[in-house]
């Protein structure tokens, strides 16, 4: 008899797997792992990249800043994620696994880069005194587009990663704690800079709303 | 609420010109040349290790065996 995985109602030929449109829809990033490290067919991994390369790569870019950058880091990403699938505990949801793993590489290509590193991670108390009122999250998520893209790409790449994090990919506190590697209270800190420089930018850039 | 960062990924989506079978490729490219060369260390190695113990004066795995083997010779 052949081999089958049942997941969810999919039965899955272990020997001859042909995905189907459908079929590969209907399956989780966990299911789809699972099935690719059981029986290590490309095509189960192909379904990650359909889903997920438009977005890794358009964070880079993002990031980056450079379109053939972007793409060898997308590239890379991809090849790191391949190489630790087995690594993936499946505790967090697999896009925050894989977008965590596209932040800490962009961040560590613009650290190599030298190139506008600001305060990635540490330094915070490298901050003189700043008295800026609390900004709320409603203030920052309800910024004009075109603004909104401005101003991100004026303020350093830490700091719009962090706010990528929070407001794009709506990551927790807890979460970009393990992304960073830094303490919770480090992680608020961190935020509540870039928000004040955000902020700070936008009325630079912005004066007559200021 | 409205989320104008998620505005912007879908906008900055639309704007980059991208082709992801660039991307899958090269991954593939590069899993496979990783593969490729992991390999043949794997079928290599211990014979160069073995090669190494020689020169250094030791006695490889596979001599010792030729050794072991030769002990008892089948005298009939």
């Amino acid at each position: 008899m052949t081999p089958q995985i049942i997941e969810n109602g999919l039965f899955i030929n272990l020997l001859n797997p042909v995905i189907s449109g459908a079929a590969s829809k209907a399956m989780t990033d966990e299911e789809v792992i699972e099935v690719y490290l059981a029986t290590q067919n490309a095509n189960y991994f192909n379904i990650l990249y359909e889903r997920y390369t438009a977005k890794v790569f358009g964070k880079c870019y993002s990031l980056l800043k450079n379109e053939a950058q972007a793409q060898d880091a997308a590239q890379e990403i991809f090849v790191k994620v391949l190489l630790s699938l087995s690594k993936f505990s499946g505790k967090s949801k697999f896009s925050t696994w894989l977008y965590s793993i596209t932040y800490n590489f962009c961040i560590d290509v613009i650290r190599k880069n030298k190139k506008n590193i600001g305060v990635l991670v540490d330094d915070i108390n490298a901050y003189g005194e700043v008295i800026i009122d609390e900004i709320e999250d409603s203030e920052l998520m309800e910024t004009n587009v075109i603004r909104l893209k401005a101003v991100l790409n004026k303020i350093p790449a830490g700091d719009k990663a962090i706010l990528l994090m929070k407001y794009q990919d709506e990551f927790s506190i807890k979460e970009i704690c393990g992304i960073l590697n830094k303490s919770e209270s480090a992680v608020k800190m961190k935020i509540k800079r870039a928000k004040e420089k955000f902020k700070k930018t936008y009325k630079e850039l912005y004066i007559d709303v200021a | 609420m409205r989320n104008s960062f998620k505005e912007l990924e879908e906008l900055e989506m639309q704007d980059v010109s991208m082709d992801t079978a660039k991307i899958k490729n090269g991954a593939n490219s590069d899993i496979g040349i990783m593969r490729y060369v992991t390999s043949v260390v794997e079928m290599y190695f211990p014979k160069i290790l073995d090669l190494f113990i020689s020169l250094a004066g030791g006695s490889s795995d596979s001599t010792d065996n030729m050794r072991k083997q030769n002990k008892y010779p089948d005298l009939n």
